[in-house]
């Protein structure tokens, strides 16, 4: 009959728990206690693996007539011998959790405008320098080509210069045919170097 | 708590350090591990070497285990691939059958499809089991019975069962432990005796 009718004590825990313990129906604080019963004494783990068979067996004969005696020593012995896994910490303190990733976001952002600022100053000074020789030049021609008024001696540099905007006016006349005049901004400070167009 | 939850704190328990709560892990799924395996490498004797692999292979990659799915699941597929790994060592041809076949006739119950993969000793062995389940079931006082068949079988929660049966909470959990109890008794003979044949 049954041989096991008083519940036996393993250190502060029942055998009785076990079985509650298989059927979830312990609270989490009293199954985290058993769990570390079970970790710790081998005897426990005995009758939890026994309790377990009688599961496997009451919901599928043949599941628990793959029941290998000795199975779980032999896994326990060749685990001894494999160096023990450590999983990384998964869960941070408050104040590491939003100020490592606050810190990352500010040095990136100093990263970018350290980088950026000097990159975003030099067009501006290239353009001006652009900008520069044309005006030169314009003036010029309108110091010289142009009849100013007060008849300054052209230099052999403004010479040049009007000789190359004059070689340039049928491919401004041509261009403007193409695109029919339109006023854009760019086209002007060409416009402005064709004595002609004056 | 739920079953889901309990291997979840046996996993922690395992990527903090502690190798004693990965034992208990292999004695819960070690028996549906044997019979996963057995219908994919067929040979019983090399079943216990592929399942003993496969274990260990999870034990390494536990610290990976995020807990996405459940742990069942997780072993179920490093199973599943150690055994076509070591078919493929061996030449062997990896059975046809795919992974959600495999998955569906674990859920499967009577495993109709699948007993021509049976040998006559398992075939055996499994009527004996149920056989002596069934004796222990028989020898139960009834009220231990209705507790354990309710629980076991129809998956009621001990609060439902004490509603059913019209007892405390407290009376409920002593009479499926003491179930439980009673049919291991019974069992132990006929799976210890065939310790030494390997199933």
């Amino acid at each position: 009959m049954m041989a096991a009718r008083h519940i036996a004590v393993t250190g502060n825990v029942d055998i009785e728990q076990l079985s509650c313990l298989i059927d979830g129906e312990l609270d989490p604080d009293r199954a985290a206690a058993v769990i570390d019963a079970l970790c710790r004494d081998p005897d426990l783990r005995r009758r939890w693996s026994d309790l377990q068979l009688v599961g496997d067996a009451l919901r599928s004969s043949e599941v628990a007539a793959c029941h290998a005696e000795g199975f779980c020593a032999r896994v326990s012995q060749a685990l001894a011998s494999e160096p023990t896994v450590l999983a990384p910490r998964r869960r941070r303190s408050g104040v590491r959790r939003y100020l490592v990733p606050g810190a990352a976001i500010a040095a990136s952002m100093a990263a970018l405008a350290f980088v950026a600022v000097p990159l975003l100053r030099e067009p501006a000074t290239s353009v001006v320098a652009q900008r520069s020789e044309p005006a030169v030049a314009a003036e010029t021609v309108a110091a010289t080509g142009g009849g100013t008024p007060s008849g300054q001696a052209t230099t052999p540099r403004a010479a040049a210069a009007i000789a190359s905007a004059r070689a340039l006016d049928p491919y401004f006349a041509a261009h403007r045919e193409l695109t029919g005049g339109t006023p854009l901004p760019r086209a002007t400070a060409y416009l402005r170097m064709s004595p002609e167009e004056r | 708590m739920t079953d889901r939850d309990i291997d979840q704190q046996l996993v922690e328990r395992v990527q903090r350090g502690d190798k004693g709560a990965f034992d208990l892990l292999v004695s819960k799924y070690q028996r549906k591990i044997f019979r996963l395996l057995s219908r994919l490498v067929r040979d019983s004797a090399e079943v216990e070497d592929v399942a003993q692999e496969a274990f260990i292979k999870a034990y390494r990659a536990l610290p990976n285990f995020r807990g996405e799915s459940a742990f069942y699941t997780w072993l179920y597929r490093i199973a599943i691939n150690t055994a076509k790994n070591y078919l493929v060592s061996q030449g062997r041809r990896v059975p046809t059958t795919t992974e959600a076949d495999i998955e569906e006739a674990e859920t499967f119950d009577d495993g109709e499809r699948l007993r021509d993969l049976n040998t006559p000793e398992s075939m055996l062995r499994t009527k004996q089991v149920g056989e002596a389940v069934n004796r222990a079931i028989d020898r139960l006082p009834e009220d231990l019975r209705t507790a354990i068949v309710l629980r076991e079988i129809e998956g009621l929660s001990y609060e439902e069962i004490a509603e059913s049966m019209n007892c405390p909470i407290g009376t409920v959990r002593s009479r499926i432990f003491r179930a439980r109890e009673a049919i291991a008794q019974e069992l132990k003979p006929i799976l210890d005796s065939a310790k030494d044949k390997r199933w």
